[in-house]
Parts: structure tokens; C-alpha cells; sequence
């Protein structure tokens, strides 16, 4: 278990998510970016939001929010952190990106077993910061997670 | 330097060479042999670059350097010869191989360099057997064939440069690139291609003339840029198609059959990755040929067929796609054994099977999960059938088609796109939703306005179809295949904080709302042919088609993703994936009537036929005048009616244009229609007519309405005609539709230059005979009851090349009547060769057509025809006839 920490980044970008803090690995993220046009994608899963033109490049746009099964808030003006994915671009829709987290190995905790079942499959770790606690994400697991989105979407709003 | 038997010749020698390499070497000799005919085959193709020059064309004057190189290539031959010497203690070449080799060295100094250039191809597969030996030995081999071609390469390049001294040497005009290096430049050339695009666009809304400018250099030099990288992906099809031959041969020894593979069109030109991606379909299909096609030698004896089997690859460009066929003159496909495997793996219901022919019958071959191998050899009839040839073909935008005669041959037709990554396409709205739909599956536009849209689409337990033409065509409706309602409802939602949302809601609501009408979009795909109503048809563009990340491929009617002129993503609609995930929510019974409306489709249409204009006036009757004779269809405004006279006229392209109130002049009603409708109607109330021309002035027909074009074929039966004016009638879905006589509605007119038209009254009656040539069978039979009626005998033939024949059965005709627009020998040519014979040269000719131009009168007259005439005027014809038998009886 050690190893594995071991490779992990120790850097992070953080963003919020209906009061949570998430994190991904910084070297995943190019860039963050205020909301661009998005053309919907008809009979697409919910998570999907559509698609956006990032200067010439098409990127898929992906809503947490929906992924973790919470409520879709369209009221705020969300910012976009576009992740390299294995096969292009990604752009996460968050609600707010906070900063540039500096780990410290020994505060890591593994993924607690009663967290919602909605989120637990994307998780990888839990960090604790002297203020708070910081949900580090797996972003292949979020960029691969396809038609069972829904399914566990659909279950936790059963389950809610 | 002929290249043909050389390389036919090399290729023995590689195989040979290549089979003792595979006998003694290693397991993985055929991997390395067929690395070795690309190295073969990549020389050939440079040996043929250098030998472009033609022998004879070389300046007298570099003679002498000719002669000092052609010396150097004999030593080279010589050292070549020794390495061969070398190969052959090894035992790795044949000794007959190096005895060809010596006599062809010995031959003479005219032979030395097709010598060289043969020791040339043989040093790089000896280099590849050296290599499967010992590595050790490496270095030396590898130097040899750079020795030999570089100077192979001065000589014949010599001439080259004489002529054009400053093109420079072949080293400097090629240059080797990375292919990524070449993708990341097509790649950026797409970019530079939106940005275009959108660079256009803003340009026509700034106004400014010096910006449109830029934007106009701009877009031409984008379009260059494009059309050039887009060559540097081309590569020639012959680079596969080479190494068929190998593939044929060996299956041929393994299945003790003789066949011979013709290849041709090597050199066309395909995108480098589809090149790819038609390689294993292709050698799927050849596979096929060779195992199940061609018959072994017994059968083909018995069937007197040649010993040898022929299987030949054609490629070719076709209306900017790639064709490629590829057929056998086999035993041809087994129908009853395609039959019953269908019914078998329940591909095909016994009630679909009735309504198919032949042909569909063999595309079952390339249905999912069929495979009528009744052993499984290890060469095709792997458990993978041709399916997977039609889906990789298709996948790449490409289509298959296949025709079989029963102990003739089979013929696969695989129709692929020069490239994929830059297509046209249209662009289409719906429910403010963009999406482009390839060109490649759009048939046609419709668009329906009124109360056609209740008569025109019908309606089968919910599920639409589509009239078209006689046809049924399954019609869908993209807001709800789509659910774009929702779609629409979402994207308001997300985008509603932008800044520019506003603006693209107004745009929706500026173009107003388009209730009236339905947008109709034909579709094929997969042989099918649908029809897909969309809220707004927009334009065409060129587009750079993105591939769509893999948790959007799920949804198979998507292809992809571009970019618009306006920066907004827009979905590249998939036409078959569309199809194939409408068939899944939809029953069986549309693949029925799929198969109807296909099997109604491939009836052949048939050669005679003729195109009509379908209208209806106020007696609820249908109408026609044949479509060649209408110029124009256009509605007017009851505003802009002027009158002179009597006489309605509308002000078009700055002329007076008469209206001719048809029902009027055939009296079928007692009331002036025109006036009937000028009074009773509010002003803008639009007419409909039909301007059609004669004699060179524009008339248009008030009509009621106006249907449909259908051709036809033609067969106007005048008998129950009552008035002038109809020309006849012709069933047309079993209803009766009148042939109006264009020509004598016009003559009817009380208008300028046609009031004399006092039709003579006396009775005529020549005892003449004619030789009437038309190709169209309803205006032979038009022009010949007319002819009949002056007491005249016709004689029909149906080209110029049958007016001959019957001309040599028979040369008493006393006048030839000609149309000029034919098949097979054109009027023109007939009058030609008939002026060429001296029994024919006096007879006069009468030029008929139905693009009457001035141009075409001056051809007719430099030909000697006296009379050139516009079709569908009896009278002038007549008259004409007059003259010239009042003139022969004098």
C-alpha cells in the first residue's frame, strides 16, 4: 500500500462540488476554463452535458454533479477544468476550483466503505487537511464510467 | 526499357527465393518473405520513376557519357553477379536463377542495364535472407544495393536532366516524412480549415470590402493548402494490390487450382488510412475467390472453361469515390445454398424470400452471421463471414456491392471515399439543434408545403412513409428520433448563462416559424433508402470530421463531431447508424417494407422512358407535358397581371410573358379561368405556371397546381382524344392523365407571331415514304402517327446506328427524318456517313430537337442537312415536307 501511495502526485487541483472538496492530480489538468457554448448530444446519458469547442479541439463535457448524483445547478456560472484523458480531452464541470493542494503522504486515508455509493467508485483516497477533509478522485474512472452512471444514479436516488 | 516482363520475371525469382528462404530459414520465413515483396515492390515502383524517360529521347549529345556509364553498370553487373555466386554456394538462390542472370549478362551491352536493375532486386532479398541467417553478416550485403543504385540511378537519369536542367536531381524531388509528422499536419490544415470557416462568416457580417477581401485570399489559399496535404496522405492502391499476387499464388498451390490474378489501376490514388483499412476486407474477398469461386482444374475442364482461373482487381475513380472490383470467372454463387442457409440462421424470413431477386438474394452473403462454407477450410470459412468485409467497408464510409451470374463469376464492388477526414456535407437544423449530414448518403431534397403534407405522408400504425414518387419510403422525424425537444430543453438550460445563447435564440425566432411546410431530407444508407423530416435545410459546407470520445459512441447515430463557421460543435448524423437504431425501436415489418420499397427500387428502370410534368387544372383531371419542354416553374402574384388586349401578361426577365389559360383554350370550362381568378382572388394570391418556350418566346400555362415529375414509359394512346390541344392520354398509377400538345395550345393563342396559323384544310395525301430515327418511342410514335396521317409510310429505327441498318435493307426513302440528341450515333453522325455514301447522299434530311439553338442550326447546315426544326411541331414539319416532295415532283 505504501508503493502505491508512492507514485501518487502530490499535487492536486481542488474544486468544489455541493459544498465537498474533490481533487485531482495536477498533471491531468491543462487548463480551467469559464463555461463555453455546449451543444447538447441527443439520447447521450445524463452525465454527459454535450460538447464544447476548446479552440478547434472537440471535448466532451462531463457534469459531476450528475455523476454523483446530485441535483444539477444551473443557476451559478461553473468553471470547466479540461483533463487529459487516454483518448483526448475532457472537461470536468465543477462548481468552484479552489487551489493547488500540496500533499503530505502520512494524511492519506483509503476510501471509507459507508461513503455514497454514487461516489465511492471514483474515489481513490481521502485527504485530511487540517481544515477539512479532500476527496482525491480517479479521473480514468470517471472518464470510462458510461451507461452505469445511470444505473447508480437511478439507485442512489432510490436509496435517497 | 520494357518494365512488364522484367517484373514479372523478378517476381519468379522472389518466390523462389522467397519458397527456399521459407524451406530452410525459420519459422517465421513468411512473415520476412512478405516483408520482402514490400521491399520488392517499393523498389519496382522507384525503378519505374527512374525509367520515365523514354529511351529514345535522349539528346544525341550525351550519347558518349551513356556509354562510359553503361560500362560501370556492367561491372556492377559483374559484382552483382559475384555476390549472386556467393548466394548460391550458401544455397540460398537457385542455381538456374544465376545461369538466367549470366546469359543475360552475356547478351550484349544493350542488355546491361534491365541486368543491373534485375541484380538490383535480387541484392535486397538477399539481403532480407542474409539477415534471417546470421547477422554477422549484415554490413556487407547492405551496402551493395545502395552501390548499385545509386548508380543505376545516374544513367537513366542523365537524359532527365539534359532536357531540364534546372527540375534537379531525383534525390532532391523526394523526401522521406514521418507519417506523423504528415498527420499532424493534416491535422493542423483542419484547423486552419474552421478557422476559415469562421473567419468567412464574420467577414459577411462586417461588410467591409477590404476584409471580404482577405477573407477571399484567404479561403482560396486554405482550399489549396487542403487539396495539396491532402495528396501528400494519397498513396497508389497498387501498394496492396501487389501483394494479392503472392496471396493468389499460394492459395492456388494449396487448393491444386490454377488461377491468375489481373490486377489494373494500381496506381489510383487512396487516403493512406483507408488504405488500411480496405487491406484485410480485400484479401477476405480474394481469399473467398480463390477457395470458393474459382472451381479446381477437373470442373473447369468439364464446364470448358480454361484451365486457368482468372480473378481480376480493378480500380478505378469514379464521381469522387474509389471503386474497386474485384471478380472471378468462377462458378459464381450458389443461390440455393444461400437460400436455405438464410432460412436456416433465420437471416431472412420465407415471406421475405419471395419478394426478392436474384441479386438480393447473393447480398445475403454479406449479411451478419452467415457463412454457406460446408467445410471450414483454413483459408476462408473461418466462422468470420463477409459481414465483416461489409461492416469494415461501410465503417469507412465505403459500400459493397455484389453480383453473381450462376457458372460465370461472381463481382464484389467496394466503393470507398478518397478520404475521410474533410467532407461535404449539409448542414441541417432542427429544434435550434445543428447537424451535418454526410453528402455522401443524401439523395434528394424534398419539400412539402400545404396539404401534401396530409396527402403525401402516410400513415401505418404510426409509423410514417413517405410518397415519393410512386414509392414508399419509411420517413422519420429527427426531433423525435431524437428527442430534441429535450435535447433543446437541456441545451437552453446549459447555456442559458452565455453571453451568446441570446443571440442564437433570436436567430430561431427571426427565421419565423416554419409550420407550414415539412423539410424532407432522402437518405441512403445500407441500401436503404429513408426519408428524414428536419425543421430547416441550411447549406452545404465542407467540414473536418472529429471522431467522438467512446462514451458517446454508444449512440451509433452519431459519426462524429465538426466545427461550424460559427465556432458551435455540431454532430455529423451517421445515415446508417440512424437507420440501424430507428429499425431497433421500430418492428420487422419496416425491414419489410424495406424490402419492398427495394425490391420496387432495383426493378430496372426501363431504357425507353420519358419524363413528365404532372399538373392539375380546375376540372380535378391530371395533366402532363413532357419535362423537356418546360423551361421554368414559377408562381406569380394575381398583382402583377397586366393586360394587352385580351391577352393576360406578366412582366418576366423584362419581357412580356403571355399566359395561356389551358383550360381556356381546351374549352373545358365555359368561364375565362384567368379572369375568373383575377376577380375573385385577393391580390396576392399567387398563380401557378409553367413557362415553357417555343419558337424561341416564353409562354407560360395557368394550371391549377402543380403535382409531381415521374418518367414514364412512354405510351400516349391518341385515340380517345376529342379536341386539339391533348396530344393523348397515358396511365399513370392507373389513373388517366392527359398529354396536352404543347405546340398546338400554342398555335390556339390568338398571340403576335402565331394568328396566321390558318391550318391548310386541303387534303394531303403523299405517296411518299420516310425513315423517322428518334430514340424516344413516344415521339417516334408521335412524329409517325403524324407523318401517317399525310398518307406518308414511316419506317422507325431507334439510333443512328439502326437507321443505318435499315437504310441498307432499304434505300428508297424519299426523306430521312432525324433527331439530333441520340444514343449510340447521334443525329449528327447518321447525316455524316449517310453523306459519305452516294445511294444516300441526295436523300434530304430533316433535323429534329428538342434544344433548338442557332449554334446547332449553323452545325446541321455545315452537315448539309437542309431543315433543322424544333421537335413537337407538326405543322412545320408538314410544310417543310411540302417543299421538298413539291420540289422532287417538279
Amino acid at each position: 500500500m505504501e508503493n502505491e501511495k508512492d507514485h501518487l502526485s502530490l499535487q492536486f487541483c481542488g474544486f468544489k462540488i455541493g459544498g465537498d472538496e474533490f481533487g485531482i492530480p495536477v498533471e491531468l489538468v491543462q487548463e480551467v476554463i469559464k463555461p463555453l457554448p455546449v451543444t447538447t448530444v441527443p439520447l447521450s446519458q445524463n452525465t454527459i452535458r454535450g460538447l464544447i469547442n476548446l479552440r478547434g479541439q472537440i471535448v466532451t463535457c462531463i457534469s459531476l454533479r450528475n455523476l454523483f448524483g446530485l441535483e444539477e445547478d444551473l443557476s451559478a456560472n461553473h468553471m470547466n477544468i479540461i483533463v487529459r484523458g487516454d483518448e483526448g480531452l475532457f472537461a470536468f464541470v465543477v462548481d468552484e476550483v479552489t487551489d493547488i493542494v500540496e500533499l503530505d503522504k502520512n494524511n492519506l486515508e483509503l476510501t471509507p466503505e459507508t461513503l455514497k455509493q454514487s461516489l465511492k467508485s471514483y474515489v481513490d483516497y481521502i485527504y485530511k487537511k487540517e481544515d477539512g477533509l479532500q476527496i482525491l478522485l480517479n479521473t480514468k474512472k470517471i472518464i470510462k464510467a458510461k451507461a452505469n452512471a445511470k444505473e447508480i444514479t437511478q439507485l442512489s436516488e432510490k436509496q435517497s | 526499357m520494357e518494365i512488364g516482363p522484367l517484373v514479372e520475371e523478378l517476381e519468379n525469382i522472389s518466390k523462389t527465393g522467397a519458397v527456399s528462404s521459407a524451406n530452410e530459414a525459420s519459422e517465421n520465413a513468411p512473415e520476412d518473405s512478405s516483408n520482402l515483396e514490400d521491399l520488392i515492390s517499393m523498389h519496382r515502383s522507384e525503378t519505374k520513376e527512374m525509367n520515365t524517360p523514354q529511351p529514345g529521347v535522349a539528346p544525341p549529345e550525351i550519347e558518349a557519357p551513356m556509354e562510359v556509364e553503361q560500362v560501370t553498370e556492367s561491372g556492377v553487373s559483374h559484382a552483382a553477379l559475384e555476390s549472386l555466386k556467393e548466394q548460391v554456394a550458401d544455397g540460398l538462390i537457385d542455381a538456374s536463377v544465376l545461369d538466367e542472370f549470366k546469359e543475360e549478362l552475356s547478351a550484349g551491352p544493350s542488355l546491361t542495364a534491365p541486368v543491373t536493375e534485375k541484380a538490383q532486386k535480387i541484392e535486397p532479398q538477399n539481403i532480407k535472407e542474409e539477415v534471417v541467417q546470421s547477422k554477422v553478416e549484415e554490413n556487407k550485403p547492405a551496402i551493395v544495393p545502395e552501390k548499385i543504385e545509386e548508380k543505376v540511378k545516374v544513367p537513366v537519369e542523365q537524359p532527365s536532366a539534359s532536357k531540364a536542367p534546372s527540375s534537379g536531381s531525383i534525390a532532391d524531388s523526394t523526401v522521406r516524412v514521418q507519417v506523423s509528422t504528415l498527420e499532424k499536419i493534416m491535422n493542423i490544415v483542419g484547423e486552419l480549415v474552421l478557422n476559415r470557416n469562421q473567419v468567412i462568416q464574420t467577414a459577411s457580417q462586417l461588410n467591409d470590402p477590404e476584409m471580404n477581401r482577405l477573407s477571399n485570399q484567404l479561403n482560396t489559399i486554405t482550399s489549396e493548402l487542403q487539396s495539396e496535404v491532402m495528396i501528400t496522405r494519397m498513396q497508389p492502391i497498387g501498394n496492396i494490390l501487389t501483394k494479392f499476387e503472392r496471396l493468389v499464388r499460394d492459395l492456388s498451390k494449396q487448393n491444386d487450382k490454377r488461377i491468375k490474378l489481373d490486377l489494373s489501376g494500381q496506381d489510383t490514388d487512396l487516403d493512406r488510412t483507408l488504405i488500411e483499412a480496405i487491406k484485410d476486407p480485400l484479401v477476405h474477398i480474394i481469399r473467398n475467390c480463390c477457395d470458393h469461386g474459382i472451381e479446381n482444374i477437373e470442373e473447369r475442364k468439364n464446364t470448358d472453361k480454361p484451365e486457368v482461373g482468372t480473378i481480376s482487381v480493378k480500380a478505378y475513380n469514379e464521381s469522387g469515390q474509389v471503386t474497386i472490383e474485384v471478380s472471378d470467372d468462377g462458378r459464381g454463387l450458389n443461390k440455393e445454398r444461400i437460400v436455405s442457409k438464410a432460412l436456416e440462421k433465420n437471416v431472412i424470413t420465407p415471406g421475405q424470400l419471395e419478394t426478392m431477386d436474384d441479386q438480393s438474394i447473393y447480398s445475403l452473403v454479406l449479411a451478419p452471421g452467415f457463412s454457406t462454407a460446408e467445410k471450414v477450410t483454413n483459408i476462408s470459412g473461418r466462422g468470420v463471414g463477409m459481414d465483416v468485409v461489409k461492416s469494415n467497408i461501410e465503417k469507412i464510409g465505403g459500400s459493397v456491392a455484389l453480383t453473381s451470374v450462376p457458372g460465370v463469376g461472381s463481382c464484389f464492388k467496394l466503393r470507398i471515399p478518397l478520404t475521410l477526414a474533410i467532407i461535404p456535407a449539409l448542414i441541417v437544423r432542427s429544434k435550434g439543434e445543428f447537424f451535418a449530414i454526410p453528402q455522401l448518403n443524401l439523395v434528394e431534397l424534398v419539400r412539402l408545403e400545404g396539404e401534401d403534407r396530409g396527402k403525401l405522408i402516410e400513415n401505418i400504425q404510426s409509423r410514417e412513409f413517405l410518397r415519393l414518387r410512386g414509392s414508399l419510403t419509411p420517413l422519420f422525424r429527427i426531433n423525435s428520433s431524437l428527442e430534441l425537444e429535450e435535447v433543446n430543453k437541456k441545451s437552453k438550460a446549459v447555456n442559458s448563462l452565455l453571453p451568446d445563447c441570446e443571440s442564437a435564440n433570436n436567430l430561431t425566432n427571426r427565421l419565423g416559424s416554419i409550420e407550414d411546410s415539412e423539410n424532407i431530407v432522402i437518405l441512403s444508407a445500407d441500401d436503404h433508402v429513408y426519408a428524414l423530416v428536419v425543421d430547416e435545410i441550411l447549406d452545404t459546407q465542407e467540414i473536418v470530421v472529429k471522431p467522438l470520445s467512446s462514451v458517446l459512441k454508444d449512440i451509433v447515430m452519431f459519426g462524429g463531431a465538426t466545427i461550424m463557421g460559427d465556432g458551435r460543435v455540431a454532430l455529423i448524423l451517421d445515415a446508417s447508424g440512424f437507420l440501424r437504431k430507428s429499425l431497433n425501436l421500430t418492428n420487422s415489418s419496416l425491414e419489410n417494407t424495406f424490402n419492398i420499397a427495394s425490391s420496387k427500387a432495383s426493378v430496372e428502370t426501363p431504357k425507353d422512358t420519358l419524363e413528365f410534368l404532372l399538373f392539375s387544372l380546375r376540372d380535378k383531371q391530371k395533366y402532363a407535358i413532357p419535362l423537356a419542354l418546360v423551361t421554368r416553374l414559377e408562381e406569380f402574384p394575381i398583382s402583377s397581371i397586366e393586360r394587352t388586349g385580351n391577352q393576360h401578361i406578366v412582366r418576366y426577365l423584362d419581357k412580356p410573358l403571355p399566359l395561356i389559360d389551358v383550360e381556356k383554350t381546351l374549352t373545358l370550362s365555359n368561364c375565362d379561368t384567368l379572369a375568373d381568378y383575377l376577380g375573385s382572388r385577393p391580390e396576392e394570391t399567387k398563380i401557378h405556371c409553367i413557362v415553357t418556350s417555343y419558337r424561341n418566346k416564353n409562354f407560360a400555362l395557368v394550371v391549377e397546381k402543380i403535382l409531381d415529375i415521374f418518367s414514364e414509359e412512354a405510351k400516349v394512346e391518341a385515340d380517345a382524344v376529342d379536341r386539339s390541344g391533348i396530344e393523348g392520354t397515358i396511365f399513370i398509377n392507373e389513373k388517366i392523365v392527359n398529354v396536352l400538345d404543347l405546340i398546338s395550345i400554342v398555335k390556339l393563342q390568338k398571340i403576335g407571331a402565331f394568328r396566321d396559323g390558318v391550318e391548310g384544310n386541303e387534303e394531303t395525301n403523299f405517296q411518299k415514304s420516310v425513315l423517322l430515327v428518334d430514340d424516344s418511342s413516344f415521339y417516334r410514335r408521335v412524329e409517325a402517327e403524324a407523318l401517317k396521317e399525310l398518307g406518308i409510310e414511316v419506317t422507325t429505327a431507334v439510333d443512328g446506328s439502326d437507321a443505318l441498318n435499315k437504310l441498307s435493307e432499304n434505300q428508297s426513302f424519299d426523306v430521312i427524318i432525324t433527331d439530333i440528341e441520340m444514343p449510340v450515333l447521334d443525329g449528327w453522325g447518321l447525316v455524316e456517313q449517310l453523306k459519305e455514301v452516294q445511294a444516300l447522299k441526295e436523300i434530304p434530311i430533316i433535323a429534329l430537337t428538342t434544344k433548338y439553338s442557332i449554334a446547332d442550326r449553323e452545325r446541321s447546315e455545315t452537315l448539309g442537312i437542309e431543315y433543322h426544326l424544333e421537335k413537337f411541331n407538326k405543322s412545320e414539319v408538314k410544310d417543310v415536307l411540302k417543299i421538298i416532295f413539291n420540289n422532287k415532283g417538279k
